[in-house]
């Protein structure tokens, strides 16, 4: 019988986890807009990130 | 396909039609614009594409890749925003700062497609200052990070304005603060919920299949603690979502509905944890969980809303947030809300006069259509009155406050409280609900523990919880709850948007239903323009148009849209006459425009019926005619109206005159109820009276002049004919062109509510079983759990298919 506690812990601890990234993914806002992010995905010319430019600006 | 380098370099034009704006695509009315061989209709545009093609941003042009991009024909204000220099002010707009590092939240109304994403996020290309910008296509605004030693705030909001995006900046926002982003906490509250209930009844499964049997009394146990530990944050966490607001309701003297779906949660945890700890029974923290997660899904379901969208605003959306105003001798930014009576401001072009006042210098043109519903312009002098809430149209204006902002004619109608009342009236309904509901099952309960506590005392605290527990109005919470989600999402999706899902019992009964005129049943776009008189031939049209495209007259630039055929001529000894008409010759012809008394004949037809919208035309000295234009009606508006009004009083209410009175009878019907020259405050009165003899008034407008009735009514629908403009508080939006399918929305509220009566008696019926035996205290455990999910179950697929039935049914 003690195998079928163990499963169901470790079947709450998986469950738990995907919880865990649920509320990760909430909190770091990935839910905010869930528009842009499609349309961002088909900027192919690199236009985007030129981080030389925004490091100088972090610079000064 | 063409790549971006080669359309630019092989096609030096690019989609740039001859005479047409290479930026904005509006006709090119006077060249010398022009650069790469490209033309443009003016300095503003020309300014935009120099600073897009620097940046290296040619994609903006090129239609393969934007056919949907609707660019804004940018007007260059160096002014306008100096404001933004007032460091009182800019900290207000400012939400962090660090060092010179300053962040900002802007709404950016224009954003509309991919490439505008992608030109804001590249903004960086365009000054050095900024450092970052992170848009959020669903809100349309965008987080910019900004360095304030390289470029200042008014430079960055300037910079938007140039390339097309002009950030709104009203002065709502800068008295309240942004208001905080939706609420993230239902969902946090939904997750967790969800997956406590899932694992409850996991553990909970060998229980219902075991039925009367014991499962193994050592796993028996684990499961019953197990249970009781993963209940804890959804009693403690979860459950705040119906708690607080209950407690809160209590505090004030009433109770609400959350009242007894509080008391239904705490009764059920309270006695399984007795239970547990007890060793009674297995408890019910399978039904408790449960109860939360639904109930949870069904509150966001209602609360998704639009969030570019706002319902709330009065009329500072529609104010600037400061005006030039005189002090110590110079016109410097004052904010609007520290404006005085007495003080001096200067008015700009395109600006709204703030408040009541008294011209002191320059020729006031003023634009009333906010307020009154009128086009035309009314021309002020010196020393005379001007209203809050006109837009002055040309010149420089410079006036006297009489009036302090808030006590303003128009904006004392907004103050009138009636919002207020409004939202308390529909809450009270039904908290009148939740609290006979609350006692009813309270003197149920009662009843049945007293009962049990003469003949079987052992059973009196059982019967008492489980009437409580079985009783949970939850059922007709979520089939409400649920059915109005669906019915919100339908209308959104055909660009219908409502407040939220407390005006919908509203829509589905409409008592009273009054109709604006102009913008509301006719559109503000579409004009149609007809000559009568003998047809002129091209070469006049061009003419005419040529002639009329200098006049700045409302009724002129309709007269050149209509006519214009080609590129514009020149014009000789022009002439305006303002209020009356204009004059100028263009080759060997000599033309005459405008008002009937501007002709020098008699005879002419009579203009009484339709003031204000003939254009009378004369060449050399000869009577030719004139023009009528009359704003277009919305296709099938008039059906919609026809197919209402056999069931609900409706009534046009219009701030018009009324020419088109005839019109309407003939198509409506002369029992048609039409009232005109209404203003403002009398749509309000109206309102107000209808109120009275009917039950759910609606209210249908548009723009300023409808602001107070919207509100005064039981339902104001605001309508506009682009989702990202300004509209006054409402309980709903529309799109102008889904504005005929009412009849169709109001069908599917109303099935709605039918759904929703049908759906409780369904679960009414499923209850009072269960209190039957509830009350006999002969509810096993076993039954009891499965009833309460299942119930729920059931009553969200009943919901979900009969909503998606109706809404095909009606082809929404």
């Amino acid at each position: 019988m003690g195998i079928i506690i163990l499963l169901l812990l470790a079947s709450i601890g998986i469950a738990a986890l995907f919880l865990g990234g649920f509320i990760w993914a909430l909190k770091s806002g990935q839910y905010d807009d869930v528009e842009g992010p499609a349309h961002r995905i088909l900027f192919d010319d690199g236009t985007i990130d030129e981080t030389d430019d925004r490091d100088g600006n972090n610079n000064t | 396909m063409k790549t971006e380098v080669d359309f630019l370099s092989e096609n030096p034009q690019g989609h740039s039609v001859d005479g047409e704006c290479f930026h904005c695509g509006e006709p090119v009315e006077e060249s010398g614009h022009t650069s790469d061989g490209r033309e443009f209709c003016c300095n503003g545009c020309l300014m935009a594409y120099q600073l897009i093609r620097s940046a290296g941003l040619d994609f903006f042009y090129d239609p393969n890749k934007n056919p949907d991009l609707r660019r804004k024909k940018i007007a260059l204000d160096n002014g306008k925003f100096d404001y933004l220099d007032d460091v009182d002010i800019a900290s207000r707009i400012i939400k962090y700062e660090e060092g010179p590092l300053k962040q900002v939240w802007l709404d950016l109304p224009d954003i509309h497609c991919a490439s505008c994403l992608r030109v804001l996020e590249s903004l960086h290309r365009f000054d050095k200052g900024v450092v970052k910008v992170n848009v959020n296509f669903e809100r349309k605004s965008a987080h910019i990070l900004f360095n304030a030693e390289i470029i200042s705030l008014k430079e960055l909001v300037r910079l938007l304005a140039t390339i097309g995006y002009e950030p709104r900046l009203t002065l709502e926002e800068y008295s309240e603060g942004k208001k905080a982003k939706g609420s993230k906490d239902l969902v946090y509250k939904l997750g967790i919920a969800g997956f406590c209930f899932g694992n409850i009844m996991l553990l909970s499964l060998p229980d219902y299949l075991a039925g009367s049997r014991e499962i193994e009394a050592n796993l028996g146990e684990w499961f019953k603690y197990l249970s009781l530990i993963l209940s804890l944050p959804v009693f403690f966490y979860s459950s705040n979502a119906f708690f607080k607001p209950a407690i809160a309701g209590l505090k004030r003297g009433y109770v609400n509905m959350d009242a007894p779906v509080s008391l239904a949660i705490l009764a059920t945890f309270v006695r399984s944890v007795v239970d547990v700890l007890f060793g009674f029974g297995t408890g019910y923290f399978d039904s408790m969980s449960g109860i939360v997660f639904f109930m949870l899904i069904g509150r966001y379901l209602q609360s998704r809303t639009h969030s570019s969208l706002s319902f709330d605003r009065d009329f500072r959306s529609y104010f600037p947030i400061a005006i030039d105003t005189l002090i110590k001798g110079e016109f410097i930014p004052k904010a609007l809300p520290e404006l005085k009576t007495g003080d001096i401001v200067r008015i700009r072009p395109g600006e709204i006069i703030p408040a009541d006042a008294i011209v002191l210098e320059g020729e006031g043109r003023i634009d009333y259509s906010f307020v009154t519903g009128e086009s035309a312009l009314i021309k002020v002098k010196q020393g005379e009155k001007v209203y809050s809430g006109g837009r002055q149209t040309r010149n420089l204006l410079i006036i006297r406050l009489s009036h302090e902002v808030e006590q303003s004619y128009l904006t004392s109608l907004w103050n009138k409280e009636t919002f207020k009342q409004k939202s308390k009236a529909r809450l009270e309904r039904f908290d009148r609900i939740g609290r006979d509901f609350t006692w009813g099952v309270i003197a149920v309960a009662i009843i049945a523990a007293i009962y049990w506590a003469f003949n079987e005392p052992a059973k009196s605290l059982d019967a008492f919880t489980a009437v409580l527990i079985i009783a949970c109005p939850c059922a007709l919470l979520v089939t409400v709850a649920y059915t109005h989600g669906h019915i919100l999402g339908v209308l959104s999706r055909n660009n219908f948007y409502l407040r939220d899902s407390g005006v919908l019992a509203t829509l589905a009964q409409p008592g009273a239903i009054v109709w604006d005129k102009t913008g509301t049943l006719t559109s503000q776009q579409k004009f149609k323009t007809r000559f009568h008189g003998p047809p002129l031939d091209q070469e006049d049209k061009l003419a005419i148009a040529s002639l009329s495209d200098l006049s700045m007259h409302p009724l002129s630039r309709m007269l050149v849209s209509h006519l214009k055929n080609g590129r514009l001529i020149e014009v000789s000894d022009f002439e305006e006459n303002p209020g009356k008409g204009i004059s100028g010759k263009c080759g060997s012809n000599f033309f005459l425009l405008g008002s009937r008394a501007f002709m020098p004949f008699n005879g002419l037809p009579d203009e009484e019926e339709k003031e204000g919208s003939r254009v009378y035309l004369a060449k050399n000295g000869e009577y030719l005619g004139y023009f009528e234009m009359n704003h277009e009606y919305r296709t099938g508006i008039l059906e919609s109206l026809k197919k209402l009004k056999k069931t609900a009083r409706t009534v046009i209410l219009s701030g018009d005159n009324p020419s088109e009175a005839t019109y309407l009878k003939s198509e409506l019907g002369s029992d048609m109820e039409m009232r005109f020259n209404q203003l403002p405050s009398e749509k309000l009165k109206f309102i107000g009276k209808l109120k009275k003899s009917h039950k759910n008034t609606l209210m249908i407008g548009d723009g300023l002049n409808d602001a107070g009735a919207l509100s005064q009514s039981d339902f104001g629908l605001a309508v506009t004919d682009q989702l990202n403009n300004f509209t006054p508080a409402s309980d709903g939006i529309i799109q102008g062109d889904q504005l005929n399918r009412l009849p169709d929305f109001v069908t599917l509220a109303k099935k709605g509510q039918k759904l929703i009566a049908a759906v409780f008696t369904y679960s009414a019926i499923y209850n009072l079983a269960g209190i039957y035996f509830a009350v006999r205290a002969e509810l096993s455990p076993m039954i009891a759990a499965i009833i309460m999910p299942l119930s729920s179950i059931s009553i969200i697929l009943i919901t979900f298919a009969g909503v998606y039935y109706f809404s095909k049914k009606l082809k929404l």
